[in-house]
């Protein structure tokens, strides 16, 4: 007698919330100057930004600030991230903070 | 007292707090920078500026630029970096860089290195407002992606 088939159903990948904090130019976006999104947990940073720019455009239909998501890098509290820093791996909330281009003095 | 301060404030920055914080009697030389908001750019009128920070990546920078300054000048060597946040008038100082050393030339030299890294590294944006009415933020240098 032959064996049934095996059904491989693979579970949703999970979800986490990250908490943006919106930097300089982009406050021009969302004038509160954050933004959450929903990302699979260990979206790495690199990948991050796509979630970003859509994120940002249901946020300000019509902005045009692709670019300076491109041009801008992602940090915690206390360093920028690396691009293959993945997020959601620890337990506490993701704040993350993205930073555009710098023009301090 | 501390060899390498790092603040970004609301507050107003006074001539008081920096010469107190570079002084030293070991130290015969102090150099002072002040940046100041300017009332023009790029041909148009600014009435003012404002000025947002990532303020706890900021200062970390700005301890870092200082640490690295010690390391090329001396260990001996002083450094303040104190920049404001929020709306500023023109004329108002957003920034002052001090450094006191024994001699000048150390003095001058970390001076201006200190100023052009914090230029390009600092986590730090400003808004000009003009005098029309509108307001457009500035651009700047792309922060190096880490890793």
């Amino acid at each position: 007698m032959k064996a049934p088939p095996i059904m491989l159903v693979c579970p949703p990948a999970e979800r986490v919330r990250v908490r943006v904090r919106l930097c300089g130019a982009f406050r021009e976006a969302v004038a509160e100057g954050a933004l959450a999104v929903d990302v699979p947990r260990g979206t790495t940073v690199a990948a991050f930004r796509e979630h970003l720019k859509a994120a940002l455009a249901r946020a300000r239909p019509g902005w045009r600030g692709s670019d300076l998501v491109d041009a801008s890098v992602l940090a915690s509290a206390s360093e920028i991230l690396p691009e293959s820093y993945a997020l959601g791996h620890a337990p506490e909330p993701v704040t993350i903070a993205v930073l555009p281009p710098v023009c301090g003095g | 007292m501390s060899f390498v301060v790092a603040e970004v404030s609301g507050a107003a920055i006074t001539p008081e707090r920096v010469a107190r914080e570079l002084s030293g009697a070991d130290h015969g030389a102090q150099v002072v920078f002040w940046g100041v908001v300017r009332g023009t750019n790029a041909c148009r009128a600014v009435v003012a500026v404002t000025y947002d920070a990532h303020v706890e990546l900021a200062e970390r920078i700005f301890r870092d630029i200082g640490d690295e300054a010690r390391a090329r000048w001396g260990s001996q060597l002083r450094v303040i970096v104190i920049h404001r946040i929020g709306r500023l008038d023109v004329g108002e100082a957003s920034v002052a860089i001090g450094v006191a050393s024994p001699h000048r030339d150390a003095a001058y030299e970390a001076s201006r290195h200190v100023i052009e890294q914090l230029k390009v590294r600092s986590p730090i944006w400003k808004q000009e407002h003009y005098a029309d009415g509108a307001a457009g933020w500035l651009p700047g240098h792309a922060l190096a992606r880490a890793g």
